[in-house]
């Protein structure tokens, strides 16, 4: 976890120190701000950074660390109620979710909403959490004949036609 | 100096104002003031649409519709949203509207706990009854309205700003750290787009999705509603467990826990008519305002964000409360108190209403039709949102492989119609990937989303204030006061703290 959350933090400090740099070259009204709260945040997030070094090696000194790989000794996959999020769960499993989400971002730019909402629907359905194909047609279908009709027909709202279409 | 008026106009404003209630439930208008409701209540459940988009849709309809009926589908359907958008913000942690952000911090973990019934019903009575305070506020005050909003200025503005952004610090519970960090990083996103000083263009990489910085609600969306939905997906797991067992009688409890929460919720429904009258901010502020104020003031602040009634309360009154106050400088002056006040304003000129002094002489019956629209629309948008509640919090047991994919549809097309775009998409993406790591990693997202809304807008008054004023600004009247209020929030439950331990210490 300790690495994830370096990882995670290096990525903040680096979005921080790029906001800073890029600021400077603004007129001096245009900087102030973004270099007067910048400056600060970039300090503080080095501070965690040397606190989560300093937690790391409390934590390997003391035996800890087991669940760097990301599985939570004796956990059963993410599957306990109530535990809020699971620490442990695999990073395969999260990027494949992200992916999924990602793909499903790219078919509403290729193809529109009006097409890409029930593929994805019955795809992440049907494939990835292995539903049956009735469960999978209905909820592709109801989830999206009800946001059309919710969104398109009664709230006017046109949706996207994607730029292949 | 005014003069204190005299018994016979008391007596005949008294008399407008009640036939004012007789004349919005004749059958044509309160039809409309019901169909302005069902609208603002769909459009607020629906992510991304809002109030804004609710009125700017019927504003055309009302054109052949007499001035009552008219006023009544607009106000029916402005009062309805906030409440519409606290049942998403609670039951899949998506604010329907940008009102009702702060709602989610503690709205919807009370849904994961069994208690979604719950925090309906506390949604449900702090915005029907912070509803009618703000109308009340605005029946009463028009007459002293005109100095207490010329009193407002940039510096004001600037330290109510100041005020909300010391919340980071309550919000962030034992992460202070953490949430500093992410308070500050969500100050630098919300200084994305033109500078509003000199003009330059500012971290937009020549994008020109970036030209109006980063919108607000597909953030929130991102950071909420796709974050928590990749969670359960990862996790595998229902919003409400199936070994969470809804608590009965919630419904009750929600009601009996605004009242036993009375004084909270009348300082949130105060602070939401005064942000609604400061003009063009409306529920949108008034809702994380009332939340920090909530934590700020709370004898254990670290219980914010685990799902308590305090944190429904608080931004539910205020949202609701807002649009009260929002009617009064837009009716009273014309210059709108919020966003969909925009829009009401465009419905005044297509009915040849000039708002000012001429519509609080002339045509007064339509004024307090307005306000009482607002007190009636907020209880009966309460009212079927509770009647339609069982349907709501069972969808919260749908098995997640059902859930999950068509929450994040909903969410991602509601980031979508915010504006029409499709960098919304990637940026509700953006926010939800960024938002599931912040989640898994134990750093606060609250502190995040109120750096978003704050930060441009504390910027902007804070060049404004030292062009007119000077760096003397922070020495006028009432920023003044406002100052020693964010002194006693930032320090004062330091010194409770270290009086607490000297005390202990001593016995």
């Amino acid at each position: 976890m300790k690495v994830r959350e370096t990882a995670f933090v290096s990525v903040v400090a680096v979005v921080v120190l790029g906001f800073i740099i890029v600021g400077m070259g603004y007129l001096p009204q245009a900087r102030l701000a973004p270099l007067v709260i910048g400056v600060p945040t970039l300090a503080l997030m080095l501070i965690n950074m040397w606190a989560l070094g300093l937690s790391g090696r409390r934590s390997v000194s003391r035996g800890e660390g087991t669940a760097e790989g990301g599985v939570r000794p004796g956990g059963n996959g993410g599957n306990d109620a109530g535990t809020g999020c699971d620490e442990g769960a695999p990073l395969a499993r999260e990027l494949s979710i992200i992916g999924w989400i990602i793909g499903f971002a790219l078919a509403i730019w290729l193809i529109g909403f009006t097409l890409a909402i029930p593929l994805f629907l019955f795809l992440m359905a049907r494939v990835r959490f292995r539903e049956s194909a009735a469960a999978s047609i209905g909820l592709a279908l109801i989830v999206g004949a009800g946001l059309y009709l919710a969104f398109n027909v009664l709230l006017k709202v046109p949706m996207s036609c994607g730029i292949l279409l | 100096m005014p003069c204190p008026p005299s018994l016979q106009e008391v007596v005949s404003v008294l008399s407008q104002a009640f036939h004012g209630i007789g004349a919005l439930f004749a059958l044509q208008p309160f039809f409309y003031m019901l169909l302005g409701i069902v609208v603002g209540l769909a459009f607020g459940v629906a992510p991304g649409l809002g109030g804004i988009t609710a009125m700017a849709i019927l504003v055309p309809l009302t054109y052949k519709l007499d001035q009552t009926s008219a006023f009544a589908l607009l106000i029916g359907a402005a009062s309805a949203v906030a409440f519409g958008g606290s049942v998403s913000a609670i039951l899949i942690n998506t604010p329907g509207t940008n009102q009702n952000v702060a709602t989610c911090l503690d709205g919807y973990p009370m849904t994961r706990r069994g208690e979604g019934r719950r925090a309906i019903g506390i949604s449900a009575t702090a915005s029907a009854l912070g509803g009618v305070i703000g109308a009340v506020v605005l029946l009463a005050l028009i007459p002293v309205m005109h100095s207490i909003v010329l009193a407002f200025a940039p510096p004001e503005y600037f330290m109510l700003c100041l005020l909300g952004l010391t919340a980071i610090a309550g919000v962030s519970g034992k992460n202070m750290l953490k949430g500093l960090v992410m308070g500050g990083l969500g100050m630098l996103l919300s200084f994305v787009g033109y500078d509003p000083v000199t003009g330059t263009l500012r971290y937009t990489f020549n994008l020109l999705y970036l030209y109006d910085g980063i919108d607000i609600v597909a953030a929130v969306i991102g950071l909420f509603a796709v974050a928590e939905m990749i969670s359960l997906m990862v996790e595998g797991q229902t919003i409400v467990s199936k070994n969470v067992v809804e608590k009965p009688g919630g419904l009750l409890e929600g009601v009996k826990d605004v009242f036993r929460h009375w004084w909270l919720f009348v300082r949130s429904s105060i602070i939401g008519t005064v942000i609604g009258i400061i003009p063009g901010v409306g529920g949108g502020t008034a809702n994380v305002v009332a939340y920090s104020h909530a934590v700020q003031t709370s004898r254990h602040p670290e219980r914010f964000g685990t799902g308590i009634p305090e944190g429904v309360i608080a931004p539910e009154s205020a949202n609701n409360a807002s649009f009260g106050g929002a009617l009064v400088p837009t009716v009273a002056f014309g210059i709108p108190g919020s966003e969909m006040c925009v829009v009401l304003l465009g419905a005044f000129m297509l009915h040849g209403l000039v708002p000012g002094p001429e519509m609080l002489k002339e045509h007064v019956d339509l004024v307090f039709q307005m306000a009482w629209g607002v007190v009636f629309a907020n209880i009966i948008a309460s009212l079927i949102g509770v009647a339609l509640m069982s349907w709501l919090v069972k969808m919260c047991s749908v098995r997640v492989s059902l859930l999950a994919p068509s929450v994040i549809a909903i969410a991602l097309l509601g980031a979508y119609a915010t504006a029409g775009s499709v960098g919304d998409v990637v940026v509700a993406l953006i926010f939800g990937v960024f938002g599931y790591w912040m989640k898994k990693l134990d750093y606060p997202r609250a502190p995040l989303m109120i750096g978003l809304v704050l930060g441009n807008l504390a910027e902007v008054n804070f060049h404004l204030s030292m062009q007119i004023y000077g760096p003397g600004f922070l020495f006028r009247p009432i920023s003044l006061v406002i100052l020693v209020a964010i002194l006693v929030f930032a320090f004062g439950p330091y010194v409770q703290r270290m009086a607490g331990a000297r005390r202990r210490a001593s016995a």
